[in-house]
């Protein structure tokens, strides 16, 4: 039986409270608990300081949990004698600011850091690197040797990405993924990431402030209001909350704006719809009909 | 009045053959007036901040502000007509405390204390900041921080506010209710606007829409007419508002849609006109 | 994991609304002033335990948790603490009475004495400076500051300009502080350890993310400097003030008291 495996990853009774025992002390997560199976792809969304990051740090173990626990395969990560380097060579993170985990100054090299690190040999390491660099359309011969600094924002947060995707973890995180990026660059990093999951047999976690992509990318969300989770589901199924999910301060897809405003026309409009092309269908339908 | 007449500007690269951030642009915006600026990064969108500003000067062509020549001289002068707020607050809040960093421009303009209270007070209110007025910045939320940032251009009683990507590391709703309060000053204060963005949603909240494109103004109208460009706006990599995009391919599959169609609301007063239609 | 914006307050600015924090910013930095000069006058132990009282109940005052400053100081602590062994094993002179030897090292009474003396000295420079900032926003230091250097202006000393130079050097230090702490989790979720090993081998570590951290305190400083010329500051020329600074008449009194207790101090 399939679902007898424990989940990829678990949260229980999971909370955090950020500069703890100081008067700036503030509770960013309160007794999240969710699990995430392997191959699922789950979208962590939320307004801005509704505790994201914070689920993403604890994946990895980056902050002391406290209280409850955090599983990977069902084994609590805190546990004295865990193998926390194993962990972080399956969960991969892309953080919000690429800045912050491009170690090395040279483009090969930074992407070969994670590789070389894990003991993986020359060879094997140049051949991840090449790979890595060229699915994210920086050409390894090109960009092997270019200084990171001098990138743009869009090209370093792609060599961030490559950095990751080098380690071939299981587990992809990505937070605020297009955060800055502007809508060629988002369509660019969305193309990529169909063409990921199509290669690769990943579990995705996006976590994000906008359902725009997100929706499109994964096939749940977890919803986060204020440090606690308030919904959890198949994408459809949230988007059919739209009133619910309007009053969050998080970016809705366009589609779901425009059949929101439309149930005003058409009671019966469906909301949960993810693109252009559904919503125009739904269009032609009613419109058709009248 | 901003008068932009032949401006060109490259970045010194050392090389024979830096690219123009700007070319030959020409632009003229009235006072009072509410324009979006909008092209994806490397448009030379930021460039023309720049100028603006007196952060940098055009290589060729001339600006003038209100009849003021933007140039080396006139900087401060310059200044005083024209606030901007950036991207990221954190780059441009200088002190710690909420009312404090408000009051930072007016105290540099060398004020008497009382129109320094008094401009810090209408900027606080007009941004809905007086509850938090004694607030640490660093306590406070990114659609606060940027709340904060506007107070403090505001305070400056600018005869243009710049708007240097603002809203693009927030959320829709967050920056939607940002650029509506931006805009309830505009109208109050009859102070122009130019407000540069690549979301399509707030571009069709202003009088007139200037899209640039390779350090070019490519299009230049209200948005109704700018919008009516799909093919072209795609074809240099821009969005166009969900629901003008429908209505384009609505219109394509022979449906008529009256009336010009920007926002989701248009799109159902549209529709609603094509429902009632046959039973009229 | 690093949390490290918990283990150092240097720079912090805490608001509990206390006597302390409404006080004038001019005298608290005159009471600063007050308590250097004496912790150098003071030489002896019971003399340091006035002023240590006179400490406790500017803490109490305060209503800033002990706690955290003690956890906010624990790097500071633990260099301080190496420095005064070093001082006690080799102290220079000639001891009278030495507890243990061993070729040029030693612990001698005299050593401990001189250590111990100190040890005191610095942690009182410490505390002061840091409630000094704990307790006055970055405004109030900086118009402070420039009210009590303004004299050396007749001296042609750009006072304002150096004045707020120092003041954002401060208001960067917690800025770097969470940066460091932000580098320092994206690297170990790429495989840096900086969550294991000794002290050492995680100083070493921390150290190596010394380097992006001041490209992008150049970059900051820049971007900032820009964004201040935009607001239209020139300089300090022509500007005025928003705050009015107003030594109330318990600021003064409080002053007095200082300076009473410190003489009291000095003199026993």
């Amino acid at each position: 039986m399939e679902d007898s495996a424990p989940p990829i990853l678990e949260l229980r009774h999971f909370g955090y409270t950020y500069l703890e025992g100081t008067p700036r002390a503030s509770e960013a997560i309160r007794d999240a608990s969710f699990e995430i199976r392997r191959g699922e792809r789950v979208g962590i969304v939320g307004a801005t300081q509704s505790g994201k990051s914070t689920i993403v740090d604890s994946f990895a173990h980056l902050l002391r949990v406290k209280p409850g626990q955090v599983f990977y395969e069902g084994r609590d990560i805190a546990e004295p004698g865990y193998d926390r380097a194993r962990l972080r060579r399956e969960v991969g993170i892309v953080f919000q600011r690429p800045d912050s985990q491009i170690i090395e100054d040279v483009v090969g090299a930074d992407v070969a850091f994670g590789p070389t690190a894990a003991g993986l040999s020359a060879a094997e390491t140049r051949e991840r690197v090449e790979e890595s660099l060229n699915t994210l359309g920086l050409p390894y011969p090109e960009y092997r040797l270019r200084y990171v600094h001098a990138l743009s924002g869009g090209q370093r947060r792609r060599v961030a990405i490559a950095g990751v995707l080098a380690m071939r973890t299981p587990v992809l995180v990505l937070d605020e993924p297009m955060a800055g990026l502007d809508p060629r660059g988002r369509r660019e990093l969305l193309e990529l990431l169909f063409r990921l999951q199509d290669e690769r047999d990943l579990t995705l976690i996006v976590c994000s402030a906008s359902l725009t992509d997100a929706s499109l990318l994964c096939d749940r969300f977890v919803v986060l209001d204020g440090g606690t989770v308030v919904m959890d589901g198949p994408v459809r199924e949230v988007l059919r909350e739209v009133d619910r999910l309007a009053k969050l301060d998080i970016t809705l897809p366009e589609p779901v704006i425009g059949a929101r405003e439309l149930r005003k026309l058409f009671p019966d409009f469906p909301t949960d719809l993810l693109t252009e092309d559904e919503l125009e269908a739904e269009i032609v339908k009613r419109i058709g009909a009248a | 009045m901003i008068e932009i007449e032949g401006v060109s500007f490259s970045y010194r690269t050392g090389e024979e053959d830096a690219v123009p951030a700007l070319s030959e642009l020409d632009l003229r915006v009235e006072p009072g007036r509410f324009v979006a600026i909008i092209g994806h990064n490397g448009s030379g969108k930021s460039t023309l901040v720049k100028l603006l500003t007196a952060i940098q000067y055009p290589t060729g062509g001339t600006i003038r502000i209100d009849g003021v020549p933007v140039d080396e001289e006139n900087q401060w002068e310059v200044r005083r007509k024209v606030s901007v707020v950036f991207q990221d607050p954190d780059d441009q809040l200088v002190m710690n405390r909420v009312e404090d960093d408000v009051a930072f421009g007016p105290e540099n303009l060398g004020l008497p204390r009382e129109e320094i209270a008094q401009r810090v007070e209408s900027s606080l209110g007009a941004l809905g900041l007086r509850e938090i007025r004694g607030r640490l910045i660093e306590d406070l939320s990114s659609g606060q921080k940027q709340r904060v940032a506007i107070a403090g251009a505001l305070a400056m009683r600018p005869r243009f506010l710049i708007l240097d990507e603002p809203t693009s590391l927030l959320p829709v709703p967050v920056a939607m209710r940002l650029v509506a309060t931006i805009r309830d000053l505009n109208r109050r204060e009859n102070m122009g606007v130019l407000h540069v963005t690549h979301s399509m949603h707030e571009a069709s909240l202003f009088d007139r829409v200037v899209v640039m494109e390779a350090g070019r103004k490519i299009l230049d109208g209200t948005p109704a007419e700018v919008f009516r460009h799909v093919e072209r706006l795609r074809k240099v990599g821009l969005d166009v508002p969900l629901a003008a995009s429908l209505a384009y391919r609505l219109r394509a599959r022979g449906i008529h849609l009256e009336g010009d169609i920007l926002d989701e609301t248009d799109l159902r007063a549209a529709l609603s006109a094509v429902r009632s239609g046959p039973q009229a | 994991m690093l949390e490290l914006q918990r283990n150092v307050i240097f720079g912090q600015y805490v608001d509990t609304g206390s006597f302390i924090h409404r006080m004038d910013a001019r005298i608290k930095l005159v009471i600063t002033f007050v308590f250097v000069v004496a912790s150098f006058l003071i030489g002896d132990f019971i003399g340091f335990g006035i002023v240590l009282l006179l400490l406790a109940l500017i803490q109490i005052v305060s209503r800033i948790p002990v706690g955290f400053i003690l956890r906010g100081s624990q790097f500071f602590l633990a260099f301080l603490l190496f420095i005064l062994v070093f001082q006690v094993l080799f102290y220079p002179g000639e001891a009278s009475n030495y507890l243990w030897r061993w070729w040029i090292l030693s612990v001698s009474t005299e050593g401990l004495y001189t250590a111990g003396i100190l040890g005191l000295r610095v942690i009182f420079l410490y505390h002061v400076t840091t409630m000094l900032m704990l307790t006055t926003s970055l405004v109030d230091l900086t118009n402070g500051l420039e009210l009590i250097f303004a004299p050396l202006q007749r001296l042609r000393l750009p006072v304002n300009e150096l004045v707020l130079v120092f003041v954002i050097a401060i208001k960067f230090v917690p800025i770097f502080i969470e940066e460091i702490e932000r580098l320092a989790r994206a690297q170990t979720a790429r495989g840096v350890p900086f969550d294991q090993g000794g002290a050492v081998t995680r100083a070493r570590r921390i150290g190596r993310l010394l380097v992006p951290i001041f490209i992008s305190g150049f970059t900051r400083a820049d971007t900032l400097t820009t964004a201040m010329n935009t607001r239209s500051y020139r300089g300090g020329r022509g500007r005025t003030k928003f705050r009015l600074m107003e030594a109330r008449p318990s600021d003064w009194a409080v002053l007095a008291l200082v300076l009473a207790w410190m003489i009291v101090a000095w003199l026993v």
